[in-house]
């Protein structure tokens, strides 16, 4: 997977400047400038120059043929797992900022900590409850900032 | 010393003596733990920092700096498992001696040698930051744009992996900082209509996601249920006086190694405990001990890691260039807190410079004491399951990325940037010059298109300032030098 993976991002990788490039010729980068600047457009098009050059190198690896698996390492990789805590940890954050911290963290985190492979469900409910609920209150009350709000609710 | 006693006032109160343990604590528990590291660890108490005054704040990152990388040497001793990076030589010494049944020695010698070193760096700090900001006044913009590029290039060509996956990282971090609105002429760049992107990308809530987030979902992939560590003989053993004079040289060595690695941008704890090891190894005159519980061997790991750190706050403190993803947060803690590293933070507040001294001074006598009496804690804390570690760094993380602008689309940025972060980690494109880039990005095209103004558009006018021009030198020399060598070396092996 590593190596599927290093071609995958070396190509993306070669394409995004080409875009980002045209872009800088937008009406949005065509505005005044005088004594002797270079303009809005001036950096991003040298760093663009400079990121394709280098992601054709990138690329040139990628795509160079392994030696004897070279490179190829060893799969010890659980996916399932992977996918599981990601789509845990972007609901949990998503949940944050639209029914708020404590509602969203709380799930969250026994989900998360379920998923990730923690099985021992009664410390992991105490955990789940305390720890967000700890949390909030040391921000709210302790350092008075606001974590993100429910809307069904005044404080948390 | 007038300097000192401002300090003094201003920096030995209750609130920072507390901020300062509580970060000596939760350094040191951070560097036990695998998997948590400098990084993660100072992360973690970002969100703090925002109701804390700037002396505690400075006092509590400080305090985890410094401790963190002492931390990792417990577990390398104890359970053969460095926990962070910059201890992985530790266990090629520590860990036998441990099975020997002198962990506690191990862990004597360890905690020696980090205060030794973290003294010896401070040291050369004080000396070297100073003097260096006061340099720095004479940089116009073409010199302040080499020394950027010259950073940023050592950093890419000493990251982990591939040369031009390190330098391609550094390029992506300086793009990334022109997203928004241009400071110069108020044009919006790369916004692409939404309003998502229109106030540009926060350095915090992307670092957040680079290193905290994709180091939790690297574990999630990686992680399989094991029962806990067995950790016996644990206790804490100072090593005899006669002992610790014998190896005056080592010990010199290593500080040494450690400060001037610390020095150079990117290159990092890391490195300097292998070259400090292998260089000890090479000249120490127990040296075929090594590998089987020399104490030698510890010296030159952790008295060389924890030397990084003084030297590393130097370029960060006199020139307001970091080295690595630890300068960086600690960079952001300080323009948080309204203090804007250089020759600026040198002239108008160097009572704060003094007292961020002293910080150092008091946490690394904290660490030993913490590291002599915190032994048989650390064993417990090594217990601790990892899904609820991560778990805790996920709030801490989701938290750290509001905290800092009060955006929830923040946490959006952190979770994408974590997303990112993990495919590009496993393509094995290193992450810290991404970041190292996005804190110097806006200097760097700030510096290069006020001196074409100045220039009034002329580059080789620009560029023919004599600092630049011998800046772009060392430059050219860091690309050239590692090639020309290893083309040399290949055609002398045939």
């Amino acid at each position: 997977m590593p190596r599927f993976l290093d071609r995958v991002v070396s190509v993306f990788l070669l394409v995004i400047p080409v875009v980002l490039f045209g872009v800088t010729f937008s009406d949005d980068f065509d505005v005044f400038t005088f004594g002797g600047d270079v303009g809005p457009a001036f950096a991003p098009r040298v760093y663009f120059v400079v990121w394709f050059g280098l992601a054709l190198a990138a690329c040139r690896l990628a795509f160079r043929p392994a030696e004897d698996g070279a490179g190829e390492a060893p799969e010890i990789f659980d996916l399932k797992q992977l996918f599981y805590v990601m789509a845990i940890a972007i609901a949990t954050g998503y949940g944050m900022i639209t029914i708020g911290f404590v509602l969203a963290t709380i799930p969250g985190f026994f989900l998360f900590c379920w998923a990730f492979g923690y099985r021992k469900i009664v410390p992991l409910a105490i955990i789940s409850l305390a720890g967000p609920l700890a949390i909030w209150a040391i921000f709210t009350f302790g350092f008075q900032l606001i974590l993100p709000k429910s809307p069904w609710f005044h404080m948390m | 010393m007038e300097n000192l006693i401002i300090a003094l006032g201003q920096f030995a109160t209750v609130p920072v003596l507390i901020a300062i343990v509580i970060g000596a604590l939760w350094g040191t528990v951070a560097g036990v733990l695998p998997g948590m590291g400098t990084v993660a660890a100072l992360i973690v108490a970002l969100p703090f920092t925002f109701s804390l005054s700037m002396e505690t704040s400075i006092g509590l990152f400080l305090a985890i700096y410094v401790t963190s990388v002492y931390g990792g040497s417990v577990s390398a001793i104890l359970i053969n498992t460095p926990g962070t990076p910059q201890s992985a030589a530790t266990v090629l010494d520590g860990y036998p001696m441990a099975k020997q049944g002198k962990a506690d020695l191990a862990l004597g010698w360890a905690t020696l040698a980090s205060l030794i070193g973290g003294m010896f760096s401070l040291v050369i700090l004080i000396i070297a930051a100073p003097a260096l900001a006061k340099v720095a006044i004479a940089f116009g913009p073409a010199a302040v744009f080499a020394i950027v590029l010259f950073a940023l290039t050592c950093i890419a060509w000493v990251s982990r992996g591939s040369t031009v996956k390190g330098l391609l990282a550094g390029i992506i971090g300086l793009f990334l900082t022109t997203i928004g609105s241009d400071d110069l002429t108020g044009a919006t760049r790369f916004a692409f209509g939404t309003d998502l992107l229109a106030g540009g990308l926060a350095l915090i809530p992307v670092l957040i996601g680079l290193f905290a987030m994709t180091e939790v979902f690297f574990r999630a992939a990686t992680y399989h249920e094991e029962k806990p560590p067995d950790v016996t003989n644990v206790g804490f053993r100072l090593p005899a006086l006669q002992e610790v004079v014998l190896r005056w040289k080592q010990f010199l060595q290593s500080c040494s190694i450690g400060t001037f690695i610390g020095i150079l941008p990117g290159t990092g704890a890391t490195a300097a405990t292998f070259i400090a090891y292998s260089e000890l190894r090479r000249t120490s005159p127990r040296a075929e001990n090594f590998g089987n519980g020399e104490p030698d061997g510890l010296i030159a790991s952790e008295a060389s890691n924890n030397a990084v750190t003084g030297g590393a706050l130097i370029p960060t403190l006199a020139l307001g260039i970091p080295g690595d993803g630890g300068t960086v947060v600690l960079l952001g803690v300080l323009t948080i807190q309204g203090l804007v590293p250089g020759f600026d933070l040198v002239k108008n507040t160097p009572h704060i410079l003094t007292g961020a001294f002293a910080l150092i001074f008091v946490a690394n006598l904290l660490m030993f004491a913490i590291g002599a009496y915190g032994a048989r804690i650390f064993a417990r804390i090594l217990a601790t399951p990892e899904p609820l570690l991560m778990g805790m760094v996920l709030l801490f993380s989701l938290v750290g990325a509001f905290v800092v602008r009060g955006n929830p689309v923040d946490i959006l940025v952190a979770i994408g940037a974590g997303l990112i972060g993990l495919a590009l980690r496993f393509a094995k494109y290193p992450l810290a010059p991404i970041v190292i880039g996005m804190a110097l990005g806006k200097t760097f095209e700030e510096k290069l298109r006020q001196g074409l103004v100045s220039a009034e558009g002329d580059i080789i006018e620009f560029l023919s300032d004599p600092i630049a021009i011998g800046v772009f030198g060392l430059t050219a020399l860091v690309v050239i030098l590692p090639t020309v060598m290893r083309r040399r070396r290949e055609q002398e092996e045939g």
